[in-house]
């Protein structure tokens, strides 16, 4: 090998190498700053604030959820609200959820998608309370 | 073949590159945990906040321990009924076990001039001062109604301060 071929070798190298370090740091930043996820973890949140609110009241509730989750994908289940996008699987680690804990005769149901807005209701029936999460 | 000096620039540049891609390395991931630490901040949620709004049950709905008039059914928030103010009411009312409960909050409550005090499943005596949540109460002992305070002592989950 000669001293020419050897040097742009190590130039192609040193090229390929910033290249890389370039895309591995802005992945890194998309995928732990991205807008998106802060959305999800915040509004997750607030669901969670509004469900423990709910079931800090006496009587039957609405409440509106105040900004606009188009794009969004919500599931209320037992103990738990996932939000998603379409397309999202739940084994990439793209789900958000947060756990919440109700009394045990309280029972949540719902799901939203293509949505703007979404509605929590609470309504006591005979011996149990339902929590539903519903588009509004 | 290489020159001698040909031959130093290389090994040269192979150990400028192994160190610079440890520094790389360090970079990027120091670089992950500032945006990691930056996204921390922007969600988090004030301890006493969360911890205020799951206690807000505790005194006002008859699942927990509110008075509720057994023929009219009217809940009266703000009202503790003695006869349900045990863990087993508690246990109905705010259970954390199935999770484990040590991630989560936990509870203390007391009352005050009463003395009664009950836990959560998984309490473990670890509250924390600045959280501690107080509501004025009426108690309700069967024909009597008295004034008490209800103490809600938080303990925030177990490891952290």
């Amino acid at each position: 090998m000669n001293k020419k071929a050897v040097g742009t070798l190590m130039m192609l190298f040193e090229v390929l190498a910033v290249l890389a370090v370039a895309y591995i740091t802005i992945t890194v930043g998309q995928v732990y700053g991205s807008s998106d996820t802060v959305f999800k973890i915040n509004t997750a949140e607030e669901v969670r604030m509004m469900i423990d609110t709910l079931a800090g009241i006496p009587g039957d509730a609405i409440v509106k959820f105040p900004y606009n989750v188009s794009g969004y994908i919500f599931i209320l289940e037992p103990g738990a609200i996932n939000i998603f996008k379409d397309g999202e699987k739940q084994s990439s680690g793209k789900w958000v959820t947060r756990r919440f804990f109700l009394p045990l005769n309280y029972g949540v149901e719902g799901t939203l998608k293509d949505s703007d807005y979404f509605c929590l209701e609470k309504e006591r029936l005979q011996k149990q309370v339902k929590i539903r999460l519903m588009s509004c | 073949m290489l020159d001698k000096k040909a031959q130093f620039d290389v090994a040269r540049k192979t150990i400028y590159w192994m160190l610079a891609g440890i520094m790389i390395t360090i970079v990027v991931f120091a670089f992950a945990m500032i945006i990691g630490s930056y996204k921390g901040s922007l969600t988090k949620v004030p301890a006493n906040l969360k911890s205020e709004l799951i206690s807000l049950r505790f005194a006002n709905a008859p699942e927990c321990f509110a008075y509720q008039d057994n023929t009219s059914k009217v809940v009266f928030p703000g009202i503790i009924d003695l006869k349900k103010f045990n863990e087993n009411t508690l246990k109905e009312c705010y259970s954390t076990a199935g999770i484990g409960g040590i991630k989560v909050f936990n509870f203390r409550l007391k009352l005050q001039q009463q003395g009664t005090e009950i836990f959560t499943d998984k309490y473990y005596h670890l509250d924390q001062g600045d959280l501690t949540i107080y509501k004025e109460v009426l108690v309700k002992d069967g024909d009597n109604l008295e004034k008490d305070q209800l103490a809600i002592y938080v303990q925030e989950r177990i490891g952290e301060k």
